[in-house]
């Protein structure tokens, strides 16, 4: 049976975060950087069939299944746990080393997994040990954003759960496939399966799928439940946020991507993303909470393409979410670096940080310039291939969407981060860079932004099919470069309309933290009047038994009245008299 | 008007001239490069002149606009929620 190393790659990771509280010092450090190197090394050398498989219940569980996306996923879900775990390698608790482990070995085993029972495990143990991180912050804010965190991944957990028991229930199978969710009649079935030849809308067989569908845009953060990820991310310390930011969404992306690649509805969900992240961006003051809604905007760029569905699309999805996650991460280090050695983490108290953190600066600008797309930077090859693939579908609005969209990075992300938080006015702060192996991290994701600009081959070889795309011409860097530049002139001619206030901005989780809250608060004072109407409506009726009674006993009727205990022997001899005689004259 | 600018960062006038000058000089270097490169438009509306330029400061000035405006009706104080706790 184990001809070649066959281990689940991402089982490394979770064993190893589990034992981790049992090393000591240099020892868990070095544990930390090897976890996720020993699983990089596992990704690759698994076979291409399927292998670790047992039986849950009937249902086959396989652990090793190697899907189109499956390498370049698993991938850079390694390298940014070990990126991750040299920024945190000196500060960060034990407790939250341990779980990014588990949280990161999760991710990666949801890129492997062969069936649906084992993906809804591991989309679970991924809650559940990246709320331990978000509540690792260790305030009162990271304790509350932790739960109703928890309780958003709990409910994508309970659809998705619904979504695959219903699936199974209907086609007996528990296998990955692929679902359609087709424009014509927004009909959701299985490929493999159309029970009467040609299936209606909102059948009872397409719940399961739907159910599905709506379990993975909870993770997405997709609309109308973006709300949870600028809730928690910005609420876990310098490091967790990091980590956060790379795993839960993009193996949303993966899961999406494999299962419902084409279905239109994910062009439309895809930009409602991109400007709801960007305007959100806009109007934020925390540095660190403008770059959780900005997660959301490259988030939707990766729909957009998932939805548009062409194989440039789908390539350009996976790699744009390869380079978001280095991206996002170095800006994080960034920001978060800053709050380590500041411990402040808004615009307005922050700037001039340049003078005394030119490394932080210089790292900061790299991953807004990539994120931005900008032409020699990882952002510029990958976003470039989701716009082409709208334009080359003929779907003129979409590629206008997407034009305007990257000015808009450009302007949330791209000029206003590294402007507010490092040039402005000089609030007078002269800390200096961190601390060796965050400044480490924070090199090595610099360089991971600008290499695939140069030199995209080595991204293209971990994408399914061969690419035949050069970002790299004189006439795409031109039309790049105007778009940007006539953005970054808007930004500093808008710049009295963009200073930040003290201010946050509520989302559609008003609903449950406000809303709910007053509906339920009122629906308790309804019930404690109910309750204090029927206990007092209770004690009137029993007074009145108790007062009516006493009233009957005390009065002198006949019946009511006590009698001698002479009068009952004098009756009771009576009446034995009269058996007596009725018993002998029978 | 570098006065105006000063208010907004902690440059010197010096400076903020040299970085001004240089601004103009990397936008109109973009707007001139159209004429060295041949470019090839996925539509139409492409082959205006330099429309990548006005159309990435237009995106961006409604983005601005629209933001401002969503803030007017949905921007709170800091400590709006926790504020409803005590």
């Amino acid at each position: 049976m184990f001809e070649t190393f066959t281990f689940p790659p991402g089982l490394i990771l979770i064993i190893g975060g589990l034992l981790l509280p049992l090393l000591k010092g240099g020892w868990r450090q070095a544990a930390v950087l090897a976890l996720p190197l020993l699983t990089l090394y596992d990704v690759w050398s698994v076979p291409a069939e399927d292998a670790f498989q047992t039986d849950f219940m009937g249902y086959p569980l396989t652990l090793i299944h190697v899907h189109a996306y499956t390498h370049i996923f698993a991938t850079i879900f390694c390298i940014a746990a070990f990126a991750g775990a040299l920024f945190a390698l000196k500060h960060a608790s034990t407790k939250e080393l341990s779980a990014a482990m588990i949280y990161a070995g999760a991710a990666v085993s949801t890129t492997f997994v062969g069936d649906l029972i084992s993906l809804f495990i591991f989309w679970e143990v991924m809650a559940l040990a990246s709320c331990v991180i978000v509540l690792s912050g260790g305030t009162e804010q990271a304790r509350a954003a932790g739960m109703r965190y928890i309780a958003m991944h709990l409910l994508s957990g309970i659809l998705l759960m619904a979504g695959i028991t219903a699936h199974i229930a209907i086609t007996g199978s528990d296998t990955v496939t692929h679902f359609l969710i087709s424009s014509e009649n927004w009909l959701a079935l299985p490929d493999n399966f159309s029970p009467s030849g040609v299936a209606r809308a909102f059948e009872v067989e397409s719940l399961g799928v739907w159910l599905i569908f709506i379990g993975i845009l909870v993770n997405l953060a997709a609309p109308p439940f973006s709300a949870w990820l600028a809730d928690a991310y910005p609420e876990a310390s310098p490091f967790g946020t990091v980590f956060l930011s790379a795993f839960t969404t993009k193996t949303a992306v993966f899961v999406m991507l494999t299962l419902f690649s084409g279905s239109e509805i994910l062009i439309y969900i895809g930009l409602f993303m991109v400007f709801y992240g960007i305007v959100y961006a806009m109007l934020e003051n925390d540095m660190r909470r403008i770059l959780a809604y900005s997660i959301v905007n490259q988030v939707g760029f990766m729909v957009t393409g998932i939805g548009i569905g062409t194989e440039m699309a789908l390539n350009g999805a996976a790699a744009h979410a390869f380079c978001h996650i280095i991206y996002k991460a170095l800006l994080l280090m960034s920001a978060g670096s800053v709050l380590f050695m500041t411990g402040r983490r808004k615009c307005t108290e922050l700037g001039g940080l340049y003078h005394s953190m030119p490394l932080t600066a210089i790292c900061g600008i790299i991953g807004a310039l990539a994120i931005s797309a900008f032409p020699l930077t990882s952002g510029f090859v990958s976003k470039s291939m989701i716009s082409d693939a709208a334009a080359m579908e003929h779907l003129p609005w979409v590629w206008y969407a997407l034009a305007a969209a990257s000015a808009g990075v450009f302007l949330h992300a791209g000029i206003k981060f590294p402007w507010f938080v490092f040039f402005q006015r000089d609030s007078g702060l002269r800390p200096t860079d961190p601390p060796a192996n965050m400044r480490l991290a924070m090199i090595l994701m610099a360089a991971l932004c600008i290499l695939p600009g140069i030199w995209p081959d080595p991204l293209y070889a971990l994408l399914p099919q061969p690419v035949e795309y050069d970002p790299n011409t004189a006439a795409h860097f031109v039309t790049q470069l105007q778009l940007l530049l006539f953005s970054g002139l808007a930004f500093f001619a808008l710049l009295p309309w963009l200073q930040r206030t003290q201010t946050i901005t509520i989302d559609l989780d008003w609903f449950y933290r406000v809303l709910l809250l007053k509906l339920m608060k009122f629906i308790f004072m309804v019930g404690m009047a109910v309750y204090h109407i029927v206990v007092a409506a209770g004690a009137t009726v029993a007074a009145w038994t108790i007062i009516s009674t006493r009233t009957i006993a005390t009065q002198p009727m006949f019946l009511a009245r006590t009698f001698p205990l002479g009068n009952t022997a004098l009756w009771v001899s009576f009446l034995l008299g009269v058996y007596l005689l009725i018993y002998y004259n029978v | 008007m570098i006065e105006k600018m000063q208010k907004y960062c902690d440059f010197s006038a010096g400076t903020l001239k040299v970085l001004l000058s240089i601004g103009v000089g990397v936008l109109a270097l973009s707007l001139l490069a159209e004429f060295f490169v041949h470019l090839h438009p996925h539509f139409s509306v492409e082959e205006f002149p330099a429309f990548h330029a006005w159309y990435g400061f237009l995106a961006c000035t409604a983005i601005v606009i629209f933001s401002n405006a969503l803030g007017k009706l949905l921007k709170r104080k800091e400590g709006y929620y926790e504020g409803k706790k005590r």
